[in-house]
């Protein structure tokens, strides 16, 4: 049973992942019969039933029934779901998986070897889904133990594992006994890698200790310096849809009318560089507007790039956040009690070379938690900063 | 095959004693069951310990001889998952893992992208997850159907993540889904997972979940959210009528006794009593009443301030007849059964109080020893508590 279990896994690896392309015409095996290619039709009608699911469980009964008849097939199967998976739709790749899994319990349950090879060689193509590559690693890495970490040396850049192998190289540096300044080129290496806030405060923390000072904020793109304007009037929750002078232009020289008539002046400040707070950088409005309820402020900042091109903006704001570059409104939220996260709100910009003009408003509701506050940050699509002078 | 025809004869008998989904048989926190545990510690009482891994606050569910559990793992939360446990021992009979479509804007760290509780009807598991998945499995934990709601109508857009859990209502499956995308209110049949109903909403984030209630012959969903109390036609999802008076982002479900329906969370931290049709019957100040949702027994009604106090108001006029100090901040609803209520504190020190009286007398307090956020279930004479390391199974039946 375990050798025609092994014998089945063989030619489905020759025959390739071919499910990604369910209506090509049937490949036929290096070692190819008539029987193998009957079954290849079959598993390629069963796969398409999974994959020809509809909103509102359209198709569920046909998918059932193909669910059945594909975990039926044993281990030999597993390759083709795994690679049919490769697919954004979740629900076909959530039936997949569910049949993908079933079938490894039951060959768990069997005691039957399953040879990781396919596996790994799928978790290893960086060119497929990730959710379905980390499941081809757990199962490599169960079959295989130790394949996890081979792949995971070489996966820096690699946009599904790049946390995990930062993680690991961490825990390797964090033993090793090395020179001060090989350990300070393998964690600057680590560093430029890393795209996750925590983990790029851990590593700035161990350069530190090397005598080596880094930017989070500016690896991040954080933008830091603004000139700050507020608060203007926005009683009645009207502030999100009102146009304040500063949104017909601004002018950092204006004196303007704010609420209760106060007369407003933009303020520059430069937003600090946390190393312990939720954020690397927030801009708290309240230290230099006051408290204010139903109350509006405005940011606004100059960016100085080399290359134009598309860029991602990620930011959040509490409570409302509207973002325009360049005098074009890009970006717009408006909700109440809504709480700033990192990277909450992400849209594409395109920059020109040279400079380029940032306004941000952020809306302060009534009666809203003591929070008046924004963060922005100007990346790539990886999340890593763009070049910019401020 | 076998399996599944015995399950479906244990249901036919056992629906008395099972905890079908959140808040139980009745979906207001009381079971009728008798001889509950009253103390309990390391070494008395705890039948079995099952070990968790991942994030989840949705309470454990529990028919006949399974506890069905949902959880989230990955360092994101976005892979997701329902377990099946055997009630007498713990075991880990299944676990069925799904890709999480979407992540939410937020999320509360304990709970992940797990907080909805499941609902079963000892045939079927229905689970409702963070990332916007809908899924109904069999009793072996395979599919029945799946559906991404976050694919179909946009990912659930909320500061702390999805809470409100999926209700069964005979066939009919109701999912409430306020956040700060376009809300709705859903009628799913549960058998074929196709909607019966959608129903847009006017509200923003709410943790809260629908409260099914029989009105003259018919039921109404009693769902709270944004500044109202509203009802709807189970049968349709049409409003029938709407009151105002709730928060912002309302987190406690309501519940019903006599056609009185009571609600914590109003405006300004309120506790409200409304008829059936929405009419406001009283209002009064209730500090703290934020996040557990309350308990009406007779003439009192329940609740557990957030801060750590047990609240008991009349229920006729608003009036407080009690407030006793508890073990800790309550995050958990309160359970009642058996003239007990219990209420769980975030350290894991349960305080079992006496049901009625003009004070609040407490008559046990145990420690489970571990951090506690999910609520209870009670089944079957026993109590099955999800703690942040543990599914734990308390009594000697």
């Amino acid at each position: 049973m375990h050798r025609l279990a092994l014998l089945g896994l063989f030619s489905f690896t020759v025959l390739g992942f071919a499910a990604d392309a369910p209506r090509r015409t049937p490949q036929k095996a290096r070692h190819g019969s008539p029987p193998q290619v009957r079954l290849a039709d079959e598993v390629d009608e069963l796969l398409r039933d999974l994959r020809a699911m509809s909103k509102e469980a359209g198709g569920s009964d046909r998918a059932r029934a193909a669910w059945e008849k594909l975990v039926r097939q044993g281990p030999a199967v597993l390759p083709r779901l795994l690679a049919a998976m490769d697919i954004p739709d979740t629900v076909a790749a959530n039936w997949l998986r569910t049949a993908f899994e079933r079938v490894v319990e039951q060959a768990r349950d069997r005691k039957e070897a399953l040879d990781p090879v396919p596996f790994l060689a799928f978790a290893g193509d960086r060119q497929r889904q990730g959710r379905a590559r980390r499941l081809a690693l757990d199962l490599a890495e169960e079959l295989k133990p130790g394949c996890r970490e081979r792949l995971l040396a070489d996966a820096l850049e690699d946009p599904e594992f790049r946390y995990d192998a930062i993680d690991l190289a961490l825990g390797h540096l964090a033993k090793k006994d090395m020179t001060a300044e090989l350990a300070k080129g393998a964690y600057r290496k680590l560093f430029d890698a890393s795209r996750d806030q925590e983990q790029g405060r851990r590593i700035a923390a161990e350069l530190k200790k090397l005598g080596v000072e880094v930017s989070l904020a500016e690896h991040m793109g954080f933008l830091r310096k603004w000139h700050l304007i507020g608060p203007f009037d926005a009683n009645g929750a009207k502030g999100f849809r009102t146009v304040y002078p500063p949104e017909k232009g601004v002018d950092l020289k204006a004196t303007l009318e704010g609420k209760g008539g106060k007369k407003l002046t933009w303020k520059s400040i430069t937003a600090p560089e946390s190393g312990g707070g939720r954020f690397q950088v927030l801009v708290d409005l309240r230290p230099t507007l006051g408290e204010s309820d139903d109350a509006v402020a405005y940011a606004f900042t100059t960016i100085d790039v080399r290359q134009g091109g598309e860029v991602e903006f990620r930011g959040a704001a509490d409570d409302n956040f509207t973002v325009w570059v360049n005098g074009e409104r890009v970006f717009g939220f408006e909700e109440y009690r809504n709480g700033v996260r990192l990277d909450r709100h992400r849209f594409k910009v395109r920059l020109k070379p040279g400079r380029n003009t940032i306004l941000v408003k952020v809306v302060q509701g009534a009666s809203s938690e003591p929070n008046w506050e924004f963060l922005l940050r100007i990346c790539d699509a990886t999340g890593k900063g763009i070049a910019f002078e401020q | 095959m076998r399996a599944l025809i015995a399950l479906v004869c244990l249901a036919g008998v056992a629906r008395a004693d099972n905890w079908p989904g959140w808040r139980g048989p009745t979906g207001d926190g009381i079971s009728r069951e008798t001889n509950l545990p009253l103390k309990w510690s390391a070494r008395e009482n705890v039948r079995w310990k099952a070990p968790l891994t991942g994030a989840g606050v949705s309470a454990p569910v529990v028919w006949g001889q399974r506890v069905f559990l949902t959880a989230s793992d990955g360092r994101l939360n976005d892979r997701v998952s329902l377990a099946c446990y055997h009630a007498d021992t713990g075991k880990l009979l299944w676990r069925s893992r799904f890709f999480g479509s979407a992540l939410s804007d937020g999320q509360f760290p304990p709970g992940g992208m797990a907080v909805p509780t499941p609902t079963t009807d000892g045939k079927h598991v229905w689970a409702l997850f963070g990332t916007g998945d809908l899924v109904c499995v069999d009793y072996d934990g395979r599919p029945v159907w799946i559906r991404s709601l976050a694919q179909e109508y946009g990912p659930f857009r909320n500061r702390w993540g999805m809470a409100a859990s999926p209700i069964l209502v005979g066939d009919l499956l109701v999912i409430q889904v306020d956040h700060f995308g376009a809300s709705y209110l859903l009628g799913v049949d549960a058998a074929t997972g196709k909607n019966r109903w959608k129903t847009d909403r006017d509200a923003t984030v709410g943790w809260s979940s629908p409260l099914p209630v029989k009105v003259g012959g018919r039921t109404q969903l009693v769902v709270a959210g944004t500044y109202t109390l509203r009802g709807y036609d189970l049968e349709t999802g049409k409003e029938l009528w709407k009151s105002n008076g709730m928060h912002m982002q309302p987190i406690p479900t309501p519940v019903e006794q006599d056609g009185r329906l009571y609600c914590l969370c109003g405006q300004d931290l309120h506790a409200l009593c409304f008829s059936a049709d929405g009419k406001q019957q009283w209002r009064i100040r209730a500090n703290g009443c934020y996040i557990p949702s309350p308990i009406v027994l007779g003439k009192h009604l329940y609740y557990a301030e957030d801060n750590g106090f047990a609240v008991c108001l009349d229920t006729a006029t608003g009036k407080r007849v009690w407030r006793g100090r508890l073990a800790g901040k309550q995050h958990a609803s309160p359970v009642a059964s058996d003239g007990k209520l219990y209420f769980i504190g975030e350290g894991g020190v349960v305080t079992v109080a006496k049901v009625g009286g003009d004070d609040f007398e407490e008559l046990a307090r145990n420690d489970v020893g571990e951090t506690v956020v999910a609520s209870p279930a009670i089944a079957n004479g026993r109590l099955f508590i999800r703690g942040a390391n543990h599914l734990i199974c308390i009594g000697s039946r």
